[in-house]
């Protein structure tokens, strides 16, 4: 009923998965467990997301997505807006993969990761990558082998009114993520598609510049040189780090960000602020291999930003 | 269990004082050895290893929401959001382990939240409000937003008033109700669900040492003089402007913004706003002005505090 293009890890075949409509009763009751919120309930290989006013989902085995809208047959766009973020990224925890959050691109068959809080530019630069030539891997959330190789994901990119303006789109012709919304679907022959698993060659950490930043060294791409700061920041961009403990993925996700750390270059990348001039800004970088010759933070100025 | 700790709310219209509090308590908590290490002290500009300010995050951080709610904040409207946020439950965002004295600006209901408070009840030892007469914090949002100071006047006399309100682009924050400056302070005054301890910034400066104890008494941290007296200093204005100079900035500082440690007078909007503005604040919020003891004949002579 619903495409769901996951690769597997190791074969690179398609994954079953199986996504359906049940009704809750059927749902085997979860003891709470030490990590559930009023909305998630998990337990090893199972998790229970309630999304007021659209649906109850079931995640379980890393194989079945269930899901019961909550009043008639439910709004197809709303369940899919949240079936394809949340649902999908539980069911790739459970299968054991590492799930960032955040999008990546490929180029000359290789990859980038672009990583930041919301509102960091994460979607807007997916997509002024892919006008310059970048195809479009996964949007929001990223799944990376034990290979260290980057899936497929959903081809789609979900952008605010704000950038679709700026990008010179029309947001009357895009569909909302859901109705009313100001924050519109980008799919289909709007998206410049990679299909294969690429090997990945660079994290980054994307943030703004202040508007009224005149200091060069903050307009500088700076690697992070600090195993610390590498590993906490890593650990800070994992998709719902909640779900990976809820669902006992914490060890072996532990160790997959450890083995990422040593084998990827993690740098920040410093946006200007206005959509114009981030466009041709990244147009003048060269992203596959900047942030392995990006050079660490001057002493005592750490790399990554303050939050806002 | 270490989730479910006791934690409190730093109520509070925008520029009122919310940020020198938590500039306070962060102080005080180190002067008292309560605050062994600065946490993730790898990790931060050097905004963050100046300024101390790891006092929990802001209640419409969306990071913490997503946490607790399991989906991205930004695929639900403002008004779905508003009926959740109160029932998100009380546990910190997983990794993060500072204490906790959540600052916010949502008044504390909202026109969305049916009722409800749009920021969670359940194991909150309490809210202190901090409150600042409103001809101030106009001339205060003035430079902090870039706003004309009429603006700012209309703005706190708007019964719509919101921060991060946009629905046509991403933030990391959600959208903030505050209506008027009036409604914004009564809200949390009046609601029965918490305790509340009312310290207004105009006392804050003119009694710094019982006034910053009180807080201290309220948030069960320690309340020796000689600790509160040292915190005090430290955190007086002027310190905290000489302060930002020397690093550089402040890191919740808005592009367009000078400093924001910029003046830190009381009395400011009777200079800088005209008489038809202030008699406008005076008489819409008379009654509340009166309630906080703000006189209406004199309206930055003070009643002593309550």
């Amino acid at each position: 009923m619903l495409e769901l293009p996951l690769a597997e890890p190791g074969g690179m075949g398609q994954a079953t998965v199986t996504v359906g409509r049940e009704a809750p009763v059927s749902w085997p009751p979860l003891p709470a467990g030490p990590h559930d919120t009023p909305f998630v309930q998990m337990a090893r290989s199972d998790l229970r997301l309630r999304v007021e006013g659209i649906a109850r989902f079931r995640v379980s085995g890393g194989e079945r997505i269930a899901f019961d809208p909550w009043q008639g047959e439910g709004n197809p766009g709303d369940l899919r807006t949240f079936l394809l973020g949340s649902a999908v990224g539980a069911l790739l925890i459970q299968r054991g993969m590492l799930v960032l959050h955040g999008n990546a691109l490929e180029k000359d068959g290789r990859a980038i990761v672009c990583l930041g809080h919301s509102g960091a530019g994460k979607s807007t630069t997916a997509y002024a990558l892919m006008q310059q030539g970048w195809r479009l891997l996964a949007d929001d959330l990223v799944a990376i082998t034990p290979e260290g190789l980057v899936l497929p994901g959903i081809p789609r990119i979900k952008l605010w009114h704000d950038a679709v303006r700026a990008f010179g789109l029309d947001p009357e012709t895009l569909p909302p993520i859901r109705q009313g919304m100001g924050k519109y679907l980008l799919m289909g022959e709007g998206v410049r598609r990679a299909t294969e698993a690429v090997p990945l060659a660079a994290l980054f950490l994307l943030h703004k510049r202040p508007a009224d930043g005149e200091d060069p060294e903050g307009a500088r791409i700076t690697r992070i040189t600090s195993q610390k700061e590498a590993a906490l920041t890593l650990r800070n961009q994992a998709f719902r780090p909640r779900f990976v403990r809820g669902l006992g993925q914490e060890g072996p996700n532990f160790i997959a960000l450890a083995r990422l750390q040593k084998r990827v270059p993690l740098a920040t990348l410093p946006l200007p602020s206005s959509i114009a001039a981030m466009r041709s800004w990244l147009e003048a970088q060269d992203l596959l291999t900047a942030a392995a010759r990006a050079e660490g933070p001057r002493p005592g100025s750490p790399a990554t930003p303050a939050p806002a | 269990m270490s989730e479910l700790e006791p934690y409190w709310y730093l109520a509070s219209y925008p520029k009122s004082g919310n940020t020198w509090c938590r500039l306070f308590i962060s102080e005080l908590r180190r002067l008292a050895g309560l605050d062994p290490a600065p946490p993730n002290a790898a990790a931060g500009r050097d905004g963050r290893h100046t300024w101390p300010l790891a006092t929990g995050s802001i209640v419409s951080s969306r990071h913490w929401l997503d946490d607790q709610l399991g989906i991205d904040s930004s695929d639900l409207r403002w008004s779905e959001l508003d009926r959740l946020r109160g029932r998100v439950g009380h546990q910190r965002a997983l990794y993060t382990e500072t204490p906790r004295y959540h600052k916010v600006h949502d008044a504390f209901t909202s026109p969305d939240s049916a009722g409800q408070p749009v920021v969670p009840v359940e194991g909150c030892q309490g809210a202190v409000l901090l409150l600042r007469h409103p001809a101030d914090v106009a001339v205060s949002l003035s430079a902090f937003f870039s706003w004309e100071v009429e603006r700012c006047v209309a703005f706190l006399l708007d019964d719509q008033a919101a921060l991060s309100s946009s629905t046509d682009r991403g933030g990391d924050q959600v959208r903030q109700f505050l209506g008027t400056w009036a409604g914004h302070g009564a809200s949390w005054v009046d609601q029965g669900r918490i305790p509340v301890l009312v310290l207004r910034y105009e006392d804050l400066l003119e009694e710094p040492e019982g006034q910053f104890g009180r807080l201290a008494r309220f948030l069960r941290l320690p309340e020796d003089p000689a600790l509160i007296a040292a915190a005090v200093a430290q955190t007086r204005f002027e310190s905290l402007q000489a302060k930002e100079e020397k690093a550089g900035g402040f890191p919740e500082r808005p592009p367009g913004c000078g400093r924001f440690f910029r003046s830190g007078r009381r009395g400011e909007g009777r200079e800088r706003l005209t008489g038809d503005q202030l008699r406008r604040l005076g008489d819409t919020f008379a009654e509340v002005l009166q309630r906080f003891g703000y006189r209406a004949s004199e309206p930055f002579r003070l009643e002593p505090g309550t």
